[in-house]
């Protein structure tokens, strides 16, 4: 980026000494903004637009930031562009329309501040900053046995933020939530290293943690995959808890148990989604929240979060209250991030007083309805 | 109260401050000269002038006198007024923390700045810190593409 800095007067050089605050102390700033006001912070000047994709490159930088609601909703004017909400400054963002093409592209989440796509073409993965648009090739499928329907589609690390941004790690989990299969961002080629062998073993929920691949099966067990050494994973833990507690009455015929996976504070959690399902219409009804216990022995019930708030969906979230207030505390944030299954309500489910209630604020955003999933975001403005 | 001995701090300006050895401690920087056994004399600080270095000792004095600081509502409204001061006053402050590395006092000053960034449209920032735009046009056309949303 060119920078002229022109000659000043003697007023202007007195009062223009903020423009020359060492880098060090604008990132002490910088460390306390929400990411709108660093995108308006790198266009103050020269010196601070420096001192901002410093900050944003550093390792730190995605640790402070909040998750945002992303989604994608008919505009005025005929178009679709995807929309960010953001909790902490209570606005809506429109971003520009064109991240993903409307009829063969689809997002189905986010993992690391990038966007998941899916494609209906043999490269159906497409990874992708929904700021800058920098995007990943990933390889063709012709060497899976792959149906060109994916389930979920998961990064293990940030490439960008990775040691080596080339083994930075893409899983799949395809063929109706029976495999799983990786490549490398730079890679060659999808390699399947799972299949699920009965009704048991069907993926539940996948997610990442500190590169790691962590799989709920169906039966509740827990695998724990490593992708460090080359050139297949390696299964370092195959958890096989004890049998669920009764949870509640919900028959299949009537409801559906979503189950999100998601790593909170040390601890393994699950949070359970109740789905009352009708043809027409679906409503999220209940959660319970269960956690492996220190020795992955067994499920416990899990009745309050002490501190904290989880976000639900494409990828789930859990957030610090302490770090980030715009959020409740002992609450579950969902969102209709379910596509296949058409279910379409999100809200804020407290699990204090057990009840669920639309986000506050949101009116705009709960007006419309998305054909297309909504997920969470940590903005990664690359 | 004053328990512990006293020592003396110069200004870039030569001007003295006595204060308890508790209060020039809050500052890491004069903290560690204690320790190295450099404060028999003045401490000589030059690169803060006298104005600043009584504002400074001002917060330190409160701070150590003020129990349970980081539980204390009546302290975080002193923190609050102390910090209401000309943008370039806040600047000189910030610098001074900084070099006499003050971590609280670092922290309030830019949770301050913060503050008065948040929200702002990037020419409101410029006026408030009387900052000067400058990008050459083609530079500023490509920051506003890239993030035209964030800027409404």
């Amino acid at each position: 980026m060119g920078c002229l800095i022109s000659t000043m007067d003697d007023k202007e050089s007195k009062n223009s000494r903020w423009s020359k605050l060492h880098t060090d102390l604008l990132v002490l700033v910088l460390k306390k903004l929400c990411f709108q006001d660093i995108i308006r912070f790198k266009a103050v000047c020269s010196s601070w637009n420096k001192a901002a994709q410093s900050y944003i490159s550093s390792p730190s930088y995605s640790l402070h930031q909040a998750p945002c609601l992303m989604r994608q909703t008919h505009h005025k004017d005929g178009s679709f562009p995807h929309t960010l909400f953001s909790f902490t400054e209570k606005k809506i963002y429109i971003l520009r329309d064109d991240i993903t093409r409307v009829d063969s592209e689809s997002c189905i989440g986010s993992s690391h501040g990038w966007m998941m796509i899916l494609r209906k073409s043999n490269i159906p993965v497409v990874v992708k900053n929904p700021f800058s648009l920098q995007r990943f090739k990933l390889p063709t499928v012709e060497n899976l046995q792959i149906t060109l329907y994916i389930d979920t589609a998961i990064l293990l690390s940030d490439p960008f933020r990775s040691k080596n941004s080339n083994l930075s790690v893409v899983v799949v989990l395809y063929g109706g939530y029976k495999r799983l299969a990786f490549c490398n961002v730079a890679g060659e080629a999808w390699t399947q290293f799972f299949e699920a062998r009965n009704g048991d073993e069907i993926v539940k929920s996948i997610q990442s943690h500190n590169g790691q691949l962590y799989v709920l099966s169906r039966d509740f067990c827990v695998q724990v995959w490593d992708f460090n050494h080359d050139p297949f994973p390696t299964k370092t833990r195959n958890l096989k808890p004890s049998p669920l507690l009764f949870i509640g009455h919900y028959p299949a015929y009537k409801y559906i148990r979503l189950a999100y996976l998601i790593e909170s504070m040390g601890e393994l959690l699950v949070v359970l989604r109740i789905v009352y399902y009708k043809l027409n219409h679906t409503k999220t009804v209940n959660f319970h929240v269960i956690k492996l216990d220190f020795k992955g022995e067994k499920w416990e019930k899990v009745e309050n979060l002490q501190g904290r708030a989880l976000l639900v969906g494409c990828p789930s979230i859990s957030v610090s209250i302490k770090e980030f207030p715009e959020f409740e505390d002992n609450s579950i944030y969902f969102l209709d991030d379910n596509y296949n299954l058409s279910i379409g309500d999100m809200g804020v489910y407290n699990m204090g007083n057990k009840s669920i209630k639309p986000f506050d604020e949101l009116d705009k955003l709960q007006e419309t309805t998305s054909p297309k999933p909504s997920f969470w975001i940590v903005p990664n403005p690359w | 109260m004053s328990y512990g001995r006293k020592i003396t701090l110069k200004s870039s300006d030569g001007e003295t401050f006595e204060v308890d050895e508790a209060v020039g401690s809050e500052s890491q920087t004069i903290k560690h000269m204690i320790e190295d056994d450099c404060a028999d004399n003045a401490i000589p600080l030059p690169n803060v002038t006298s104005k600043m270095l009584s504002k400074v000792i001002e917060y330190c004095k409160k701070h150590v006198e003020t129990p349970k600081p980081d539980d204390n509502d009546e302290l975080k409204a002193w923190d609050a007024d102390f910090v209401k001061v000309d943008q370039a006053t806040l600047f000189d402050i910030i610098l001074a923390a900084n070099y006499l590395n003050i971590n609280s006092l670092l922290d309030l000053t830019c949770q301050t700045v913060a503050d008065m960034i948040k929200d702002k449209t990037p020419e409101e920032i410029r006026k408030t810190f009387h900052i000067k735009n400058d990008f050459t046009p083609e530079a500023e056309e490509e920051v506003r593409k890239e993030n035209q949303w964030a800027f409404e």
